[in-house]
């Protein structure tokens, strides 16, 4: 039998009415997830706290300006919109950062504007690499998100087997986790 | 490049912290401390999101534990969790109408 080129499908996205109703069953679960996701990319933004930026992700989606691929959970696709947003605000705080408006050292104490929060992020970045250190295997995975590898390639490249790869996952998470509740993060 | 505020590193960072939470085990997100606070205020965080948008016609219910899958990846909780679940969480169907502002529009 002659095997035909199938035409792509095309995405199928939820009706408005569907995101609002899965929205406001989302389990508890789900809900910390979304928590605790907003927490995180919230960290460095000018615009957003953690709250701001959930509350964003979801207006966005009732309004119709993103819409939810079915085939996609909705609480990752709320992470993807939150990792956008989240972006785009970083863009507009690098753009700050470079312009030369900001020259801190040249203003009076009393007008130096408030820098971004963006700068944070690389202190942020090397007390999270601090705590790693020594656990190749969360290094090992750090590094393949930096370089966009896919698990497998994280995986083949480090020789973690995917159970290595689900607790070193695990590690990141708890620790993390951990050091936003000692107020590090 | 230079990544001088470090923001690409950073973001890719959260990548990572993302996809661990999605994959974490329904029980241990809920058996945290800090768990009924998260799910309180993000709850009600939606409720305002929904109600902001105008609710009409949409029913808000507390999920009995359902989730609306992760594929190969979604750990179900056991049935003793699933109990769990429903002595700590509210499963009053609460209709976003009942809670609706008359005046809105």
């Amino acid at each position: 039998m002659a095997t035909q080129m199938t035409e792509r499908e095309p995405t199928s996205y939820a009706e408005l009415a569907t995101a609002r109703k899965a929205l406001g069953a989302l389990p508890a679960a789900d809900l910390i997830r979304l928590s605790k996701i907003a927490q995180m990319r919230s960290y460095g933004l000018g615009a957003y706290e953690a709250e701001d930026l959930l509350s964003e992700a979801v207006l966005r989606v009732l309004d119709g300006r993103r819409r939810w691929p079915l085939a996609v959970p909705l609480v990752a696709f709320l992470a993807q919109v939150m990792r956008s947003i989240a972006s785009e605000e970083r863009e507009k705080d690098e753009r700050f950062v470079s312009s030369s408006r900001f020259e801190p050292a040249l203003c009076e104490p009393d007008e130096r504007p408030e820098p971004p929060r963006a700068i944070d992020a690389r202190d942020q970045l090397d007390a999270v690499l601090a705590r790693f250190a020594g656990d190749a295997e969360v290094l090992g995975l750090i590094q393949g998100y930096r370089d966009g590898e896919s698990a497998a390639e994280t995986k083949a490249r480090t020789g973690m087997d995917a159970r290595a790869y689900d607790a070193a996952r695990k590690r990141l998470r708890r620790t993390i986790d951990r050091m936003k509740d000692e107020g590090q993060l | 490049m230079s990544d001088i505020t470090g923001n690409e590193d950073w973001q890719r960072l959260g990548d990572a912290y993302a996809d661990a939470v999605l994959e974490a085990p329904d029980a241990e997100l809920i058996a945290a401390p800090d768990a009924a606070t998260r799910v309180a205020s993000t709850r009600a965080l939606i409720r305002r999101a929904l109600q902001k948008t105008g609710a009409s016609s949409a029913t808000v219910r507390h999920a009995h534990g359902r989730g609306f899958g992760f594929g190969s990846v979604r750990r179900l909780p056991p049935a003793a969790q699933q109990e769990r679940l429903r002595a700590s969480f509210s499963t009053k169907s609460v209709s976003i109408e009942d809670e609706e502002d008359d005046s809105s529009g």
